[in-house]
C-alpha cells in the first residue's frame, strides 16, 4: 500500500504535463486574443521600425458620410438655347435623343434616391428658377418652351457657391458647358474666370467637383462658343458632349457620385475629391518569389488585408525577390479603377532600393474566386527588387491624380464645326484644378515597409 | 519564449518556404516546442512513474524498454511536427520533413534530461538508463 | 507442548541487572560424534534462516569426534566458518538471516597459553595410534590384560582409533573419559560465566556420542573437579538431545558397524542414562523407525550421511531450551521431552509440523529459501536500481564476503541448496519445499500462494512482485555496507512477501 501514498506526490508532475499539452498556439486563438485586446494592430504605425511611413487612417467623417444620407441635393438643368438640340420637341415618330433619355432617367433616379434627404430641381436661365420634378421632367421629355439667352458659366458657377454650397449637399449641373467668352481676347482668361467663381463667395477648402462627359445626338441650332462663327441650324450629324457637374464638399461629392453617377459609363474627371486609403496588404502566397516573409509583428496572427511589411532574407540580381500587392478600389470611381490609368499612374517610391513596380493588373474571375486572400482585392501590382534592404525603409504605392485623356481628346479651340468636341474645355477644368491649391493630392498613398529579414 | 524556440528550430535554417516564416516563428514552433517539452515529460513521467513505481512493475526497467519509449517519444515529436505544420496549413515543402527530424531529435534531447533529473524518484527505474 | 513461566517482576529486574554485568550469555553446544556434527550443521541452517535463540548471544559450538576426516564433521565445520565469516562482516541485529554470533571455542576470549586452536573441533591430539597402543596394553600386568580381554574384543583392541570408536562406546568411554584433562576442557572452564548453557548432543547408538555424552556430564557436574569456575558449571541449565535410532545401515558381511546391534546398544545406554544422568535440566529424546539404510561407512571422509528431518529437530530441541528462562529448567527437575508429529507422514510439510515448531522455523526456513532462490535464479542477473545501488554486479564477483555468502548458500557440498535437497531424499524426508520449481508461488507444498485468477496484476509472488519491493524497500534502508545492506533487505522483502502473499502455513 506504500505506492498509494507517494501517488499525491506525483500530482504537480501530472498536473505540469497536463497544462502544457493543451497550451498550443492556434492562428485562430491569436484572431480572437487580438480582437478583444486592440482594435486593429494594423492601424498602429510600427514605430521600432524607423523610417517607416505611418499608415494613414481613414477619416472618420467620409466613413460617417456614406452611412448618412446627404442633406440635400440640388439638380440645375440648363435651358439655355444651346441645349434645345439635346431636348427637341417631340418629333411625329416619337423619336428623342439620348439625352433625353439619360437625363430624364437620371432625374427620376435622383428624385427616387434614399442618398439624399431634400431633393430640389431647377431651370437654369439667367438665375435659377425653382421647379418641380415633374415640370423639369417634363421640360427635358418634352423640349425646352421658351429658351432662355446664353447662360455664363462663371456666374453659374458663382450663384451655386454662394447659394447652394452647404455641408452633406451637392449641386449637380447638367449642361453642354459651352463656355462663350465676350470677345475672343478673354479666352486665355477662362481658367482664371472659372477659379475666380469657384472662390468668389470664399475660399471652400473641401470643394470639389466632379465632371462626367456623355455625348447625345442634336437635333437643334448649334450655337458655337466662338459666335462669330455663326450658328448652325438643323444640327447635326455628330453628337454633341453634355456634362454633369456635380459641386459641393469633396465628401457630399464623392458620396453622390458612388450613389447615383458611379454605375454610368461615362467620361469623368474629379477635382478636389478625397477618397479614403483603399484596403491593401501584401500577398505572400500569390505570384510571389524569392526569399521574404511578412515582417510584420504577430504576422501570423492577423487578418489578410493587412500586411505592411516586406522582411527579406536573401535578395540579388540572380534571386530577385517578387511580392505582389493587393489592393481593394472598388471604393474609387471607375477611372481610377482602369487598369490603363493604373498602370500610367500608379507610381512605387522608395528609399535605398532598387524596388520597381513590374505591373499592375485586375482581379480575375479566379482571383476572386479563390480561397486565398487575393480573393479580397480587386487590384494587384507587383513589384521586384534584387537589392537587400540594410535597414527598415518606407516603400510607398501611390495613385497619381491625372488628368485623364478624354479631356484633351474632347477639348477644341473651335467648335464652329460641330463635333464631339467642347470649346476649351481643358481650360475650364484647369480653373477647376486651380480649386485644389498648387500642389496636386495623390489618390492614394499605400505605404509599405521593406526590411531585413531577423 | 518565441524567441527561444525560434532560436532552437532555426538552427537547422530559416523556415521554407520563406513566405511561411511568420507561420512557423509565431506558432508553429512555440506549439511543437512546448508539446514536445510537454510529451517528453509525461512520458518520463509515464515510464518512471507510472510504469516503474505506481504499477510496481519491476522488469521493465532496462535500457532497452527505456529505449522503446525513447524511440516512441522520438516518433511522437515527428508526426507532432507534421501534424502541426500541416494543421497550420503551410505550404508543403521538404523543410517540414526536416523539422520534423529536429523535433524528433529535440524529443530525445528532451525525454533524456527528463529522463536524468526524474529518474531518482522512480522506485524500479531510478537506475536507468545507466 | 512445552510450558513456559511468567518470570515474576522482581526476579526479571534481578535478571536484567545480572544480564548487564554478563553481557554475552552463551550456548556451549557439544556435538559429539556424526550425529553432533550433523545437528549442529541444521541449528546453523536455522541460525541463518534467522530462527530465535534466545537467552543468548553467542553459541559455541564444540565438535568431539575422533574421527578427524569424517564428511559430516567437516563440512559442519565448513559450514560454521562461513556462517562465522558472514557474522562477522553483519554484527549483532534485532532481527535478520545469520542473526546469532557463533564463534569458536577460542574465540571467546583472549587464549594466554595459545594452546587452544582456533577451530570448532575438539583436538584428540593425533591419536594415531591403535586402541591396543592408546592402553599400553603390551606393558600391562596380566591381571590388567584379563580385564582388558573381558571388557575388549580382539577386534576393538586392533582397531586405529582415528575413524572413532566405530559404534563402540566402551571403547570410546576410555578415551573420553581423558578428555577432561585437555587444555580445551580447562579454556572452556576458565571462560565458563553465570548465566551461560551447555547443551550436549549425541546418539544414543552410536559409539561416540553414546559414551561421550554421559562422560562429559559427569565430568562437568563432578563436584571434586579440578576445573575452575565449578559453580558456575554445576549451575547451569544444562540440557541435552539424545537421538535414537532413525536410520539403518546396508548389512554387509564382515562390516564393523552392525545396525542390527542398534537396537540392543540404546536399549543397554537407556537403562544407563536411567541412574547416571546427574545434573541435566531438560533431555530430549527423539526416534524414529529406521529408514533408508545408509551406506556402512564406519567413518572417515566417506561418512557423509544426508541431511535428515531428525537432525533438524534435534536441532528445534536445542531453540527449545534456549526458550526456557532457567528458573523455569530449575523448577521441577529434570525436564524430559519426546517429538510427535501433527501426523505421521512419510513426507513432513509445514502442516505435519506441531503449531509450536511451525512458528518456529516455517516463516524463517521459506524466507530463507526465497532468499536462496533468489540469490541463485535472479540476483545474478537482476539489472534492477537496488541491485546498481548495492554494486551487486561488481561485489559479488569481487568482494571475498559476498563469495563466502555463495558458499554457505549454494555449496555443492555443504550449502543450503543441498541441505534442503538431503533433508527432502530420506524415506522419512522433510519436503516443506518444492526445490525443484522456479515459480516462487509454488515453492512451499501444500500451500501455493494464492492468485486471483481475474487479477491481471496480481502475479502473486513474482519475480516482478519481489524486484519492485526490492527497489523500493533498498531506498529506505540507511546503510552504509553492501553486503549488510543486501542482507537486510532481503529479510525485510521475504518477510512482507510472506506477510503479503504467504500469510499463514
Amino acid at each position: 500500500m506504500r505506492y498509494l501514498s507517494s501517488f499525491p506526490r506525483l500530482l504537480p508532475a501530472l498536473g505540469l504535463s497536463l497544462l502544457l499539452l493543451p497550451g498550443c498556439y492556434s492562428r485562430s486563438d491569436m484572431k480572437t486574443e487580438e480582437g478583444t485586446a486592440t482594435k486593429t494592430p494594423s492601424d498602429v504605425p510600427p514605430t521600432e521600425v524607423p523610417g517607416a511611413v505611418p499608415v494613414r487612417t481613414p477619416e472618420p467623417t467620409a466613413e460617417a458620410a456614406t452611412t448618412q444620407p446627404l442633406q440635400a441635393v440640388n439638380v440645375f438643368l440648363e435651358v439655355s438655347g444651346s441645349m434645345e438640340g439635346f431636348m427637341p420637341k417631340t418629333g411625329a415618330g416619337g423619336e428623342n435623343t439620348k439625352f433625353q433619355q439619360h437625363v430624364a432617367q437620371f432625374l427620376s433616379e435622383v428624385n427616387r434616391t434614399s442618398a439624399a434627404r431634400q431633393k430640389t430641381f431647377y431651370r437654369i436661365k439667367e438665375r435659377p428658377y425653382k421647379d418641380s420634378y415633374q415640370a423639369i421632367s417634363g421640360t427635358v421629355r418634352s423640349g425646352i418652351q421658351q429658351p432662355a439667352k446664353s447662360t455664363d458659366i462663371p456666374s453659374v458657377l458663382d450663384t451655386l457657391m454662394t447659394n447652394y454650397y452647404r455641408p452633406g449637399t451637392v449641386s449637380i449641373l447638367i449642361s453642354d458647358f459651352i463656355y462663350s467668352p465676350k470677345n475672343a481676347g478673354a479666352i486665355p482668361y477662362i481658367k482664371t474666370d472659372i477659379a475666380d467663381a469657384l472662390s468668389q463667395s470664399g475660399e471652400k477648402s473641401d470643394l470639389a467637383v466632379s465632371v462626367y462627359g456623355y455625348t447625345s445626338d442634336f437635333r437643334g441650332t448649334y450655337y458655337p462658343a466662338l459666335v462669330a462663327s455663326g450658328k448652325k441650324t438643323n444640327c447635326c450629324d455628330t453628337e454633341i458632349p453634355y456634362y454633369i457637374w456635380v459641386v459641393g464638399p469633396a465628401g457630399a461629392v464623392r458620396q453622390f457620385d458612388a450613389a447615383l453617377l458611379e454605375q454610368q459609363p461615362a467620361k469623368q474627371a474629379h477635382f478636389g475629391v478625397t477618397y479614403p486609403q483603399p484596403n491593401y496588404s501584401l500577398l505572400s502566397k500569390f505570384q510571389n518569389k524569392g526569399s521574404w516573409y511578412y515582417g510584420d509583428a504577430g504576422a501570423s496572427k492577423r487578418n489578410a488585408e493587412s500586411y505592411r511589411v516586406i522582411a527579406v532574407s536573401e535578395a540579388s540580381p540572380q534571386q530577385p525577390i517578387e511580392f505582389v500587392v493587393g489592393l481593394d478600389l472598388g471604393q474609387l470611381p471607375g477611372q481610377y479603377q482602369d487598369a490603363a490609368y493604373l498602370k500610367q499612374n500608379l507610381k512605387l517610391q522608395g528609399v535605398d532600393t532598387d524596388a520597381k513596380l513590374l505591373d499592375v493588373f485586375a482581379a480575375t474571375d479566379q482571383n476572386r474566386a479563390s480561397s486565398g486572400p487575393e480573393s479580397k482585392f480587386t487590384h494587384f501590382a507587383k513589384v521586384r527588387l534584387t537589392k537587400q534592404p540594410k535597414a527598415a525603409r518606407p516603400l510607398v504605392l501611390r495613385l497619381q491624380d491625372q488628368r485623364p485623356a478624354w479631356v484633351a481628346q474632347w477639348t477644341t479651340k473651335n467648335d464652329a464645326t460641330p463635333a464631339p468636341k467642347t470649346f476649351a474645355l481643358s481650360s475650364l477644368l484647369d480653373g477647376l484644378e486651380a480649386q485644389g491649391g498648387a500642389e496636386k493630392k495623390p489618390i492614394f498613398e499605400v505605404p509599405l515597409t521593406l526590411q531585413p529579414a531577423e | 519564449m518565441k524567441a527561444l524556440f525560434r532560436s532552437i528550430y532555426e538552427l537547422i535554417g530559416a523556415p521554407q518556404p520563406p513566405a511561411d516564416t511568420p507561420v512557423y516563428r509565431d506558432v508553429i514552433f512555440p506549439n511543437i516546442g512546448l508539446l514536445n517539452i510537454g510529451i517528453s515529460l509525461a512520458l518520463v513521467v509515464i515510464f518512471y512513474y507510472v510504469i516503474n513505481r505506481m504499477m510496481g512493475v519491476a522488469t521493465f526497467n532496462k535500457g532497452r524498454h527505456w529505449a522503446i519509449f525513447l524511440v516512441i517519444n522520438g516518433l511522437i515529436a515527428f508526426g507532432l511536427a507534421v501534424s502541426q505544420a500541416h494543421a497550420q496549413q503551410v505550404t508543403d515543402h521538404s523543410y517540414i520533413y526536416w523539422l520534423a527530424t529536429w523535433n524528433a531529435i529535440l524529443g530525445l534531447f528532451w525525454f533524456f534530461i527528463f529522463s536524468l533529473i526524474l529518474r531518482k524518484g522512480s522506485t524500479n527505474a531510478s537506475t536507468t538508463p545507466f | 507442548m512445552f510450558y513456559r513461566e511468567e518470570i515474576p517482576s522482581t526476579s526479571a529486574q534481578f535478571y536484567a541487572l545480572s544480564s548487564s554485568f554478563q553481557l554475552m550469555a552463551k550456548l556451549f553446544l557439544f556435538g559429539i560424534g556424526g550425529t553432533g556434527s550433523r545437528v549442529i550443521r541444521s541449528l546453523t541452517m536455522l541460525l541463518a534462516a534467522g530462527v530465535d535463540l534466545p537467552n543468548c548471544d553467542r553459541v559455541v559450538p564444540i565438535i568431539i569426534d575422533p574421527d578427524a576426516h569424517n564428511g559430516d564433521m567437516n563440512r559442519t565445520v565448513q559450514l560454521l566458518q562461513s556462517y562465522q565469516q558472514i557474522y562477522k562482516r553483519l554484527g549483532p541485529r534485532e532481527e535478520g538471516f545469520f542473526k546469532t554470533d557463533i564463534s569458536t571455542l577460542s574465540g571467546i576470549s583472549q587464549d594466554v597459553n595459545g594452546s587452544v586452536k582456533d577451530t570448532f573441533i575438539f583436538d584428540f591430539g593425533g591419536i594415531n595410534q591403535s586402541f591396543r597402543q592408546y592402553l599400553s596394553y603390551d606393558g600391562l600386568s596380566v591381571d590388567s590384560k584379563g580385564l582388558v580381554d573381558l571388557l575388549f574384543t580382539q577386534d576393538n583392541l586392533e582397531s586405529p582409533l582415528t575413524i572413532g570408536f566405530r559404534g563402540s562406546p566402551n571403547v570410546g568411554s576410555i578415551v573420553l573419559n581423558k578428555l577432561v584433562e585437555s587444555p580445551e576442557m580447562r579454556f572452556f572452564a576458565d571462560n565458563f560465566q553465570d548465566g551461560d548453557r551447555v547443551f550436549f548432543v549425541s546418539s544414543i547408538f552410536g559409539g561416540t556420542g553414546a559414551a561421550g555424552f554421559p562422560l562429559m556430564l559427569k565430568n562437568l557436574k563432578d563436584t571434586n573437579t579440578r576445573l575452575s569456575n565449578a559453580r558456575y558449571l554445576r549451575d547451569a541449565p544444562t540440557g541435552a538431545v539424545t537421538v535414537m535410532p532413525y536410520f539403518a545401515l546396508q548389512s554387509e558381511d564382515n562390516a564393523v558397524i552392525d545396525s542390527n546391534n542398534f537396537l540392543t546398544k540404546t536399549k543397554a545406554a537407556l537403562s544407563y542414562y536411567e541412574h547416571n544422568l546427574q545434573g541435566l535440566d531438560a533431555l530430549y529424546y527423539l526416534a524414529d523407525t529406521p529408514d533408508t539404510p545408509y551406506e556402512n561407512q564406519p567413518g572417515g571422509t566417506q561418512q557423509k550421511n544426508k541431511a535428515h528431518v531428525i537432525e533438524l529437530l534435534a536441532a528445534l530441541s536445542i531453540v527449545d531450551f534456549m526458550r526456557y528462562s532457567p528458573a523455569e529448567l530449575r523448577t521441577g527437575g529434570p525436564h524430559f521431552h519426546e517429538y510427535g508429529l501433527q501426523a505421521d507422514a512419510p513426507e513432513i510439510q509445514f502442516s505435519h509440523l506441531p503449531d509450536e515448531s511451525r512458528e518456529i522455523i516455517a516463516k524463517q526456513l521459506t524466507q530463507f529459501l526465497y532468499f536462496t532462490r533468489y540469490h541463485k535464479q535472479h540476483l545474478p542477473t537482476d539489472k534492477a536500481p537496488y541491485a546498481d545501488n548495492l554494486k551487486l554486479d561488481y561485489a559479488m564477483r569481487n568482494e571475498p564476503i559476498f563469495r563466502e555468502l555463495n558458499t554457505f548458500l549454494h555449496s555443492q557440498d555443504s550449502g543450503v541448496d543441498q541441505w534442503l535437497q538431503e533433508l527432502a531424499q530420506n524415506r522419512r524426508s522433510f519436503r516443506p519445499f518444492d526445490l525443484q520449481t522456479d515459480d516462487f508461488n509454488a515453492m512451499i507444498l501444500g500451500k501455493p500462494v494464492e492468485k486471483k485468477w481475474n487479477d491481471f496484476f496480481n502475479k502473486g509472488l513474482s519475480h516482478n512482485y519481489l524486484l519492485d519491493n526490492l527497489n523500493k524497500t533498498e531506498k529506505s534502508i540507511q546503510e552504509p555496507d553492501s553486503f549488510r545492506k543486501m542482507l537486510e533487505l532481503f529479510y525485510d522483502v521475504t518477510d512482507k512477501a510472506f506477510a503479503e502473499k504467504v500469510k499463514v502455513v
